[in-house]
């Protein structure tokens, strides 16, 4: 049986924590393209009822807000592998 | 429901509602925990000026086109992103800020709005319910 002085362990523990970090900065993405692609349809619904602006616009506030959440929870994780390694 | 027709009073009502909510943590911790109660307070002027500037971006977006405004919306929650990041790391490596009271504070918002929702679900819910016996 292979047996791995505690330098390489803490090496490889490292490793691992960093790229699980980088794994997990990858769930930011998908806010990020919904977001777009919510301010997209918010403007086509603005231009065919411009009346609706202020209601428009408040929905996509807050459901964007709540969209965001996700990202956050990511960041938290690949914040705590990355400091406490 | 209230001011859906106007997002910055809208945005406003939201902000004194988590204030509202948030002030029991803050006054507890501030009583136990000067470190929580420091990280609470950075988490949630973070996540207010990032609300503020997320209202001020949007109404920029709908005066754009489709695509411009898809792109400009994308660009913008990245930077978000990466200032929350910054929070975040600034709260972990500072003394006298608690990062997981920061993370709480940044998510009390979130938990604001989704519960406000609910409410005012139930609250249409319970006034179509009584209509209909009329």
């Amino acid at each position: 049986m292979v047996e791995f002085s505690t330098e390489v362990v803490d090496t490889i523990v490292s490793a691992a924590a960093l790229l699980g970090a980088g794994f997990a900065m990858i769930a930011g993405i998908g806010p990020g393209v919904g977001q777009g692609y919510a301010a997209g349809k918010a403007v086509e619904s603005v231009a065919r009822d411009p009346e609706a602006r202020g209601n428009i616009i408040t929905t996509m506030l807050l459901g964007q807000a709540v969209a965001e959440s996700t990202g956050i929870y990511s960041l938290v994780i690949a914040i705590v592998l990355i400091f406490t390694i | 429901m209230k001011y859906i027709d106007d997002p910055d009073k809208m945005q406003w009502m939201m902000i004194k509602r988590t204030v509202y909510l948030a002030l029991l943590p803050l006054v507890s911790s501030l009583v136990h925990d000067r470190q929580i109660f420091w990280g609470l307070a950075f988490g949630l002027l973070l996540s207010f000026l990032l609300f503020r500037l997320k209202l001020l971006n949007i109404k920029k977006a709908v005066d754009m086109s489709e695509g411009q405004a898809s792109t400009f919306i994308r660009n913008r929650y990245f930077l978000e992103y990466a200032l929350s990041f910054a929070g975040l790391a600034i709260a972990y490596n500072s003394p006298s800020l608690n990062v997981w009271a920061a993370a709480a504070g940044l998510f009390l918002l979130k938990v604001t709005v989704l519960g406000w929702m609910v409410i005012d679900l139930g609250h249409q819910a319970w006034k179509n319910k009584l209509d209909s016996y009329k």
